[in-house]
C-alpha cells in the first residue's frame, strides 16, 4: 500500500504475449491433399505386395491332434504331417492351443516374479497375486508355499513331441526357444534347500519360461523346438499326450513353420497395405477429378456469409 | 441489548443544529445543555449495557459457537452499534476488535495442504477419482495395479496446488508489504512510529502528506484551517479527483500530542458496525466533557487505502481496522460464474459416467456368464459362485474404465484459461495508452463465454460516450445560446419526427450554418481540442449579459453554476485547477469561469467566487449541501449570499425540477422546447432553478435536517425526505446542455458487433430524444429503420400497445429492419409477468433496442428477461455504479475502467478501457478461447475414449475378465505425460484464422453464438470418432499379430507385446489426431507434439531395462519388450499403418468438409494464406496487427 513508483502498465510487446509467435499454418488445400493420397497409394501398394510375397514364401503345416482317439490324455500317439513343399532350415515346431484363455485376468496375474527369480519369499501376503494357488491348504507356513505359486505355473503345458522322418529321429533343439532376457534375468532356480512345495523342478527350463510369457489371445501358438535341417516329405510326430483340454473345450495342434523377415505366415498386413493403398490412390484420383471438374474457388467470399 | 438501543435512540433524537452550518443560532448551546440529561442516562445505561455485552463476548460463548464462528469466520459484532473508547485499549479490548493486520491470502504454510485439498475435492470429478483410487487399494480387484488412478490424480492435484500456492505466495508478499508499512501513532504523549499491523481500534494516528491512510479513521484535526484535508480515493473507487474531508469543530483544535491526550482521554465514539458502504457513514462522538454528543458522517471519515493530499498532516482515531475497514469489506470477490461450455461439460461427464456404469454392468454380466461356462476349466481354478465373480468384476471394470472420464480435463482447462486470461491482460491492442490502462480479465472462467455472446446490453454514458463533458449550449430566461451543431447530430435525424422547435417563439437561435461546414468544424475540434470542457461559440451571451433585459437572470444563472456544485479547487501559484467527481459539474464550473464567474476556493463553510474580471471576491456562506444521488437526480446548496439572503440553488434533471416549480413560471414553456431541442441533438441537459428561503423557515428546517443527519440507521432516506421539504417553490432560470462525445471507434465497433450477429440493446438513464440521437450517431439506428417507440403511462395501454406492434410485425410481409425504443415508465409495466414475453418477442424481432430512463434495477431486469427466456449468452457492459446490477446479472459482465470510477470494473468479469476494445475482446479473444476450449474438452474426452475402449475390446477376448492390455505405469502416464502437453499447447496457442480475419469477417463469430463448435452433436461426433479409432486401434494390431509369429527367429508374441503395439498405435494416433486439429504450428506445438511421441518411445526404451535395477522391479511386464519388438519388421509396419488407417477417416472428412460443406472459417483460412503468400504481406505485417485501430481512426477522418 506504500506509494508506488509511477510506471506504465503497457503490456510487453513480445511475440508470445501478443500471440505473434512465428508459425506454420498448413491448410488442407486440394493440391497437397491429392498428392498425399496418391503418394500413400503409391508407397503402400508395393509394400503390401512385398509382404504378401514374403508371407507366401513361408511354409506352414498344422495338424490338430486332441480329437484323434489315440491321442487322448495319458496315451502316446503318432501324428503324420505331409510336407509337400520343402521347408528350409531353420524350421520351427510349435504347439497351439485354442480356447485357452491365457490372457484371463485371473490367470495373468497369478504369478510371483520374486519366486521366479529365485528369491525365497517368506511373507505369505507377498503371494497375494498368486491367488488361488498360493500354498497347500492356503497355509502361511513357508514350507507349504507352492514353488512357484500361481495358476500359470501349475497349468504348464506338458505334452511332449518327438519328430521322426522315416525311421530317423529328427533332432529338436530346445535352446533358444525362450527370450534370452527372460532366461538371464527373470527366471532363476531357488536354492536347493529353499522351503516349499516344488511345482516346477527347473525354473530355468526354457519350455517353462516360454509358457510363463502369457499369450495375448485365447488362440495361441508357443514355440516348442527348433529344427535345424530342411524338411520335406512325410514326417511323423510322436505325441505324449498329458494335457487335458476337454474341461474347457480346448483344441491342441502341432504346427511346423518356417519364417521370413516378417515372421511366420501372415498375409493379413500385406493385404491391408494393398487395400488401403488402393483406396487412397483411388480417393486421390477422385478428389483430383472433382477438383478439375467442379473446383471450389479458394477463398470464395460467398461462403463467408454465414448462412447455416 | 434493548437498553443500549434505547440509549442510542435517545442520542439520535437529540435536536441540535448541525455543526456544518455556520451556526448563528443561540439556541445551540441551550439545546446542547438541555440534552445533558438523556446523555447522562445514556452513560449510566451504558454501564449496564456493557455488562450485558460482556456476556455476549466471544470468550463467553459456548465452545460449539466458538468453533462455528471460527469456521464460518462470521462477523461477531456485539451490540447494535460499535463503541470505541479513544486511547483506552483496555476498555476496547472487551469488544475484541480485530487488529489492523490484513490478510488477503487464503492459506498459511500449515493450512495449505488441508485447505487446498478440501477446496479441490469440492470438485466432483476429483472425488470420483479419489473413490476409484480407494477401490484400487482393495486387493485383487484392480486390473491395473494400485496407483493407476491415484498417480495421475496426485499429479493433477499437485499442478492445481502449485498454481494456487504461487498465487497465494504473491498475495502473502503483498500482505506483508502492506502490514509492515509504517505509520505514527500516539503513545504516551508523543507520536511514535509503528507498523500498520500493530494499530488498534481507538489509537490516534498521524498521517502526513502523500501517505496512505492505514485504517479507517475519524478525522480529528489537520494542519489546514478548519480541519479540512483532501484525500485521493483511487484505490477505493478509482476516482482520482481530490475529495475534501473536514474535522469536527469540537476536535479540530486537537493538534499536538498533549492536546490529543487531554482532549480525548474520556472520549467515546459510537458508530455503525463495519460494512462495505463507501459513501455513507453514521455515528456520533461524545467528547466526555459533558458537552453534547456530536454526529459524525462520511465527511469526517478517511478510509484506509486513500491517500492524503494537499494537507501537511492529519490526526485521526482508528475506528475500523484490518478486515473491518471498508476497503477490505469491498474486496470480496465477485460471485463466481461458470461458462455455458463448462456447464455443458459437466452434463457430458454425467453422460459418460452413466455410459461407463452401463458398460461395466454389461461386462460384469458377461463375466458372470463366462465364469459359469468355464467353471470346469482347470487352469482357471474357479472358487466361489459365478454371480459372486461377476459381481466382484463390476468393480474391476469400474477401475479399468474409470478414465473414460478424462482425469486431466479440469486441470488442462485451468491451465489453458490462465494463459488465455494472460493474453487478454497483455494485449497491446486493448491497451489504452492515454489512461495507461490495459485490459483486465478478473476471472478466467468465462473466456470461452466471450466467444458466444448473443446479446450485449450497454450503458450509454461513459460506455458509448467518453463521459468527458463539454459545455455546449444553454437556455437562459427563454433564450438559447450556443449555435454550434453538436457532433452527435446526424443528418439522418431529419427522417424521424421528434417534436422540435415549437413555432412562433422568439428564439434567437443563430440558425445552423452550412451543415457540411459544421461537420468540418467538428472534425477540426475533435482533432485539436479533445480535452476542452467548453465548446461554446456565441458572443450573444456575453453581449446580453452586459446589457439586455434578462441580464440579471443570466448573472444569477452563472452564479448558480459557480456556486452549486461539489467541485474542489486546487490553487497552485496563480492557476486554479478543479477537482470534480462529476464530469458534468466540471464542465459547468469551467463554463461559469469562461463567462466571467470564476470559482476560486471553498472551505467547509463558504465558497468564494470572482465576477467578470473584477478584483473583489464574493463569499457565499454555505449553509447546507443537499447532495446528488441517483434517486434524487438533483443537487442543491443553501447559501447565504453576500446580500445576506438565504437562497437555495438547485440543478437537476428536468423531470424532477419541473415537479418542484412554483406556479407561475415565465420561462418554463420556452425552456421545455429548448430542452427537447437539446436532447434531440444528443445533449445532456440540466435545469437550473433557485428559490429564496425565509430566515425563520430555514431555521425550522435546519433543525429537522440536523436530526436527519445524525440518524445512525437509514440516514440517507431521512436526508432525502428532509431535502424534499425545502426543495420546492423553485423558480426556473434555464437549462444547460452538455455534450458527451462518443468514444473513438464506437460506431465501427457497433456495426462490427452487429455484423457478427450480436444484438445490441442500449439501456440508458438519458431522455428518449438524447438516447435516439446517440443511437443514430453510433449507428445503432439507421435511417432505413422503422422506429417503434412505446411510451405508455398505464399498464393497460402498455399491454395493448405491445401486442398491437407485435401483431403488426407478424403480419408484415416484407420485413424492414426495426428498432424498439421504450422508456423506463413503460418498462415498469412491460416487465410484469403478463407481457414480459411479448416485449421480449418484440425486442428479438428488432435489430436494436434502446431503453431510456431506466433505473439500475430495471437494467438488471431487462438483462434477466433475456437471460432467462432466450437460449443466448448475455453480456453487460457499463462503467458506473448504476451498471453494477446488470453487470452481475448477465452471463458476462464487462466494466469500462473509465471516468466514473471503478465500481463497475470491480464487479465485472472483464475490464477494458474503451468500448471499442469490446470488439477485439469478443471477436478475437472470445472466439479463440471458445474454439480452443471446445477443442480441448472434446479432445480430452476423445483421447480417453480412444484408449479405454480398446481395453473394452480386449476384454471381449480375454473371457470378460477385465485384464488390462497395457502395462500399468505406462498406462498411468497416458493422461499426464504422453498426451498432456500437446493439447495444452493447442488450447493456448491455436488460431484457426488470423486475428485480422476475425475482425474483418465478423460473421465468423456467429458460429459461436449458435454454439456450433461445442454442442451435443459435436461432442457425440468426437465420441464416435473415439469409438471408431479404438476399434481400429485394437482390431488391427490384434488381427495382424493373431497368428502369433512376427519374429524372424520363430518366437511367438505375448500379451504385453501385443498390448504395447496397440498402445503405441494409440499414442501415435491421438497425438497425430491433435496434429491434424492444430491449425497453427509454432515451435511450442512442434516441441510438445513430437516431443510427446519421442518421450513415449524413450520411456519404452528406458523402462524396458527397469527390471534389471534391483529396487525398480516394477517393470517386469514390459521388461525387454521394446527390444524384442524392435527386431520385428511387422511392428514398424503396424505402427505406421494403424494410425494412418485410423486417421484416414479424419483426414478425408476434413478435406471433404472443406470442399463440399464449406464453412466460413475455411474461407478465412484460405484468404489468410493467400495474403501471406502475396509479396506485400511481409512489409504489411506490422500494420496489419494494428489495422483495426487504424481502420477506426481512418474512418473517423472520413467523417
Amino acid at each position: 500500500m506504500s506509494s508506488k513508483e509511477p510506471h506504465s502498465k503497457r503490456p510487453a510487446n513480445t511475440a508470445f504475449k501478443q500471440q505473434r509467435l512465428k508459425a506454420w499454418e498448413p491448410i488442407l488445400t486440394p493440391g497437397p491433399v491429392i498428392i498425399s493420397f496418391i503418394i500413400i497409394g503409391i508407397v503402400f501398394i508395393p509394400i503390401g505386395a512385398v509382404m504378401i510375397t514374403a508371407s507366401k514364401d513361408v511354409v506352414e503345416k498344422i495338424a490338430r491332434y486332441d480329437n484323434l482317439d489315440e491321442c487322448s490324455v495319458g496315451s502316446v500317439c503318432n501324428v503324420t504331417i505331409n510336407v509337400d513343399q520343402e521347408m528350409k532350415a531353420p524350421v520351427y515346431l510349435y504347439y497351439r492351443l485354442e480356447n485357452f484363455y491365457q490372457n484371463h485376468r485371473r490367470y495373468v496375474k497369478s504369478r510371483n516374479d520374486d519366486q521366479l527369480r529365485g528369491v525365497i519369499v517368506k511373507d505369505y501376503s507377498a503371494l497375494q497375486d498368486c491367488d488361488p494357488l498360493k500354498s497347500e491348504g492356503d497355509s502361511q507356513d513357508p514350507s507349504k508355499f507352492y514353488l512357484p505359486c500361481g495358476l500359470i505355473a501349475s497349468s504348464m503345458f506338458n505334452d511332449t513331441f518327438i519328430m521322426r522322418q522315416g525311421n530317423k529321429t529328427v533332432p529338436l533343439q530346445k535352446e533358444g526357444i525362450a527370450w534370452t532376457s527372460d532366461k538371464e534375468k527373470k527366471f532363476k532356480n531357488p536354492p536347493a534347500d529353499a522351503p516349499g512345495i516344488r511345482i516346477i523342478p527347473d525354473f530355468e527350463d526354457e519350455d517353462f519360461i516360454v509358457w510363463m510369457r502369457t499369450a495375448g489371445l485365447p488362440d495361441f501358438k508357443k514355440l516348442y523346438r527348433i529344427i535345424n535341417q530342411d524338411i520335406s516329405g512325410e514326417v511323423t510326430i510322436q505325441v505324449t499326450s498329458n494335457y487335458p483340454v476337454d474341461s474347457f473345450d480346448g483344441k491342441k495342434y502341432i504346427v511346423l513353420s518356417t519364417t521370413t523377415w516378417i515372421g511366420g505366415k501372415n498375409p493379413f498386413l500385406g493385404y491391408a497395405y494393398v487395400i488401403v493403398g488402393c483406396i487412397c490412390f483411388v480417393q486421390g484420383i477422385a478428389f483430383f477429378i472433382k477438383h478439375k471438374v467442379s473446383p471450389r474457388k479458394l477463398g470464395d467470399p460467398k461462403y463467408l456469409e454465414f448462412s447455416k | 441489548m434493548s437498553l443500549l438501543q434505547s440509549g442510542l435512540g435517545g442520542s439520535n433524537n437529540m435536536k441540535s443544529s448541525t455543526n456544518s452550518t455556520t451556526s448563528l443560532n443561540p439556541m445551540n448551546r441551550s439545546t446542547g445543555s438541555h440534552l445533558e440529561i438523556p446523555l447522562k442516562e445514556l452513560k449510566s445505561n451504558g454501564i449496564e449495557t456493557d455488562e450485558i455485552d460482556i456476556d455476549l463476548t466471544p470468550s463467553n460463548f459456548p465452545w460449539y459457537k466458538k468453533i462455528y464462528y471460527y469456521i464460518t469466520n462470521a462477523d461477531q459484532f456485539i451490540g447494535v452499534s460499535r463503541k470505541i473508547y479513544v486511547l483506552n485499549q483496555s476498555k476496547n479490548s472487551e469488544y475484541r476488535y480485530c487488529n489492523n493486520y490484513v490478510k488477503t491470502s487464503k492459506y498459511t504454510i500449515l493450512s495449505f495442504i488441508p485447505k487446498n485439498l478440501f477446496e479441490q475435492f469440492c470438485r466432483l470429478a476429483n472425488v470420483y477419482f479419489l473413490i476409484i483410487s480407494a477401490f484400487q487399494l482393495i486387493p485383487g480387484v484392480s486390473p491395473t495395479g494400485r496407483f493407476t488412478t491415484l498417480g495421475p490424480l496426485l499429479v493433477v492435484l499437485a499442478i492445481t496446488a502449485v498454481k494456487e500456492a504461487y498465487e497465494d505466495y504473491r498475495r502473502h508478499q503483498q500482505d506483508d508489504k502492506v502490514n509492515h508499512s509504517r505509520t505514527q501513532v500516539l503513545r504516551g504523549d508523543h507520536f511514535q512510529e509503528i507498523q500498520w499491523e500493530e494499530l488498534e481500534v481507538g489509537d490516534v494516528v498521524r498521517v502526513t502528506n502523500r501517505q496512505y491512510i492505514p485504517a479507517d479513521l475519524l478525522l480529528l484535526s489537520s494542519s489546514e484551517p478548519g480541519g479540512i484535508c483532501y484525500i485521493e480515493t483511487a484505490n477505493l473507487d478509482g476516482e482520482t479527483n481530490l475529495k475534501p474531508r473536514e474535522a469536527l469543530e469540537e476536535t479540530s483544535q486537537l493538534q499536538e500530542p498533549q492536546q490529543c491526550v487531554q482532549g480525548l482521554q474520556s472520549a467515546m465514539i459510537h458508530c455503525e458496525h463495519p460494512n462495505n458502504r463507501l459513501y455513507t457513514f453514521s455515528g456520533s462522538v461524545d467528547m466526555g466533557n459533558g458537552d453534547k454528543v456530536v454526529p459524525i458522517g462520511v465527511k469526517q471519515v478517511v478510509l484506509r487505502g486513500a491517500m492524503l493530499r494537499n494537507t501537511k498532516w492529519i490526526n485521526g482515531v482508528v475506528i475500523f481496522s484490518g478486515k473491518d475497514t471498508k476497503l477490505m469489506r469491498n474486496s470480496i470477490g465477485t460471485p463466481s460464474k461458470r461458462s455455458s461450455v463448462e456447464r455443458m461439460t459437466n452434463i457430458f461427464i454425467i453422460f459418460i459416467f452413466t455410459f461407463q456404469l452401463l458398460l461395466c454392468g454389461l461386462c460384469a454380466i458377461a463375466s458372470g456368464l463366462f465364469t459359469e461356462n468355464s467353471k470346469d476349466a482347470f487352469y482357471l481354478n474357479y472358487t466361489g459362485s459365478s454371480a459372486q465373480n461377476g459381481g466382484m468384476s463390476f468393480m474391476t471394470f469400474l477401475i479399468l474404465f474409470n478414465n473414460l472420464i478424462p482425469i486431466s480435463l479440469y486441470v488442462s482447462m485451468e491451465v489453458v484459461k490462465v494463459f488465455q486470461a494472460h493474453f487478454i491482460n497483455n494485449d497491446l491492442d486493448m491497451y489504452h495508452s492515454e489512461s495507461d490502462t490495459p485490459a483486465l480479465a478478473r476471472t478466467s472462467n468465462l473466456n470461452e463465454e466471450l466467444g458466444q455472446v448473443g446479446y450485449i446490453f450497454s450503458d450509454k454514458t461513459g460506455t458509448l460516450t467518453q463521459n468527458k463533458m463539454s459545455f455546449k449550449k444553454c437556455t437562459i430566461a427563454g433564450i438559447v445560446y450556443g449555435r454550434d451543431k453538436s457532433l452527435a447530430q446526424n443528418p439522418s435525424l431529419s427522417s424521424i419526427t421528434i417534436p422540435s422547435n415549437s413555432n412562433g417563439n422568439d428564439v434567437q437561435v443563430q440558425q445552423v450554418v452550412d451543415l457540411e461546414e459544421g461537420l468540418q468544424q467538428n472534425q477540426q475540434q475533435l482533432l485539436n481540442q479533445t480535452f476542452s470542457h467548453i465548446d461554446f461559440k456565441d458572443p450573444s451571451l456575453l453581449f446580453n449579459l452586459a446589457n439586455h433585459g434578462t441580464s440579471e437572470t443570466i448573472r444569477e444563472f452563472m452564479v448558480i453554476l459557480a456556486v452549486c456544485h461539489t467541485v474542489v479547487s486546487e490553487v497552485e501559484g496563480s492557476t486554479v485547477t478543479y477537482q470534480a467527481s462529476s464530469p458534468d459539474e466540471y464542465a459547468l464550473v469551467h463554463a461559469a469561469k469562461h463567462f466571467g464567474f470564476e470559482f476560486l476556493s471553498r472551505t467547509n463553510k463558504s465558497i468564494t467566487i470572482r465576477q467578470q474580471g473584477r478584483t473583489e471576491e464574493y463569499r457565499y456562506d454555505i449553509l447546507n449541501i443537499l447532495e446528488f444521488n441517483s434517486n434524487r437526480r438533483r443537487m442543491s446548496v443553501i447559501v447565504r449570499t453576500p446580500e445576506q439572503k438565504i437562497m437555495l440553488y438547485c440543478k437537476g434533471a428536468d423531470s424532477v425540477i419541473f415537479e418542484r416549480l412554483s406556479p407561475s413560471q415565465p420561462f418554463a414553456d420556452k425552456t421545455i422546447n429548448h430542452l427537447q431541442e437539446f436532447a434531440s441533438e444528443g445533449l445532456r441537459t440540466l435545469c437550473i432553478a433557485r428559490t429564496e428561503i425565509q430566515e425563520s423557515t430555514y431555521q425550522q428546517w435546519s433543525q429537522e435536517y440536523y436530526t436527519a443527519s445524525t440518524c445512525i440507521n437509514e440516514r440517507e432516506q431521512e436526508l432525502d425526505r428532509v431535502a424534499e421539504i425545502i426543495e420546492k417553490n423553485l423558480f426556473l432560470l434555464g437549462a444547460t446542455a452538455i455534450e458527451d462525445r462518443l468514444q473513438d471507434g464506437v460506431p465501427e465497433t457497433i456495426s462490427l458487433l452487429r455484423d457478427a450477429g450480436i444484438k445490441i440493446w442500449v439501456l440508458t438513464g438519458d431522455k428518449q430524444e438524447t438516447a435516439i440521437n446517440i443511437g443514430f450517431s453510433c449507428r445503432l439506428l439507421t435511417a432505413d429503420m422503422e422506429l417503434i417507440i412505446i411510451n405508455e403511462q398505464t399498464k393497460e395501454n402498455c399491454i395493448i400497445e405491445i401486442n398491437r406492434k407485435l401483431d403488426e410485425i407478424n403480419q408484415q410481409e416484407v420485413k424492414n429492419s426495426m428498432a424498439l425504443i421504450i422508456d423506463g415508465n413503460t418498462l415498469m409495466y412491460a416487465l410484469d409477468d403478463g407481457i414480459a414475453m411479448s416485449l421480449l418477442k418484440l425486442g428479438v424481432k428488432c435489430k436494436s433496442v434502446i431503453c431510456c430512463r431506466v433505473s439500475p434495477l430495471q437494467k438488471a431486469q431487462v438483462v434477466n428477461l433475456v437471460r432467462k427466456n432466450l437460449n443466448a449468452i448475455t453480456l453487460s457492459i457499463g462503467d458506473g455504479a448504476n451498471d453494477v446490477n446488470m453487470i452481475q446479472t448477465a452471463h458476462v459482465g464487462v466494466g469500462i475502467s473509465g471516468e466514473e470510477g471503478l465500481q463497475a470494473a470491480r464487479s465485472s468479469d472483464y475490464a477494458i478501457a474503451q468500448f471499442r476494445f469490446l470488439a477485439r475482446l469478443l471477436l478475437v479473444h472470445g472466439r479463440y478461447s471458445y474454439r480452443r476450449i471446445s477443442k480441448l474438452i472434446c479432445y480430452c474426452f476423445y483421447k480417453n475414449i480412444a484408449l479405454y475402449l480398446t481395453q473394452f475390446c480386449f476384454t471381449i477376448f480375454n473371457g470378460w475378465s477385465g485384464q488390462t492390455y497395457y502395462e500399468r505405469l505406462t498406462l498411468t502416464a497416458y493422461n499426464v505425460a504422453w498426451t498432456f502437453f500437446p493439447v495444452l499447447a493447442l488450447g493456448i496457442l491455436d488460431k484457426d484464422v488470423s486475428e485480422n480475419a476475425c475482425l474483418s469477417n465478423p460473421k465468423l463469430y456467429t458460429a459461436g453464438i449458435k454454439g456450433y463448435h461445442f454442442n451435443t452433436m459435436v461432442f457425440l461426433g468426437w465420441l464416435l470418432n473415439g469409438l471408431y479409432h479404438s476399434v481400429v486401434l485394437f482390431a488391427f494390431p490384434a488381427a495382424i499379430f493373431r497368428l502369433g509369429v512376427p519374429y524372424e527367429d520363430g518366437k511367438t508374441i505375448g500379451l504385453f507385446e501385443m498390448g504395447t503395439v496397440s498402445y503405441t498405435c494409440v499414442v501415435l494416433t491421438v497425438n497425430l489426431k491433435l496434429a491434424l486439429e492444430t491449425k497453427r504450428w509454432t515451435w511450442i506445438n512442434h516441441l510438445t507434439t513430437w516431443g510427446s511421441i519421442v518421450i513415449y518411445f524413450l520411456w519404452l526404451i528406458i523402462f524396458g531395462k527397469f527390471f534389471e535395477i534391483e529396487s525398480f522391479d516394477v517393470g517386469s511386464d514390459l521388461y525387454s519388450v521394446i527390444y524384442k519388438l524392435g527386431t520385428c519388421a511387422e511392428f514398424y509396419l503396424t505402427i505406421i499403418f494403424v494410425p494412418l488407417l485410423a486417421l484416414w477417416r479424419d483426414f478425408s472428412w476434413k478435406y471433404v468438409k472443406r470442399n463440399i460443406f464449406t464453412r466460413g472459417y475455411h474461407i478465412a483460412q484460405e484468404r489468410d494464406q493467400e495474403k501471406k503468400r502475396s509479396p506485400s504481406y511481409h512489409s504489411n505485417l506490422q500494420n496489419s496487427t494494428y489495422s483495426f485501430s487504424q481502420e477506426s481512426t481512418a474512418q473517423n477522418d472520413h467523417k
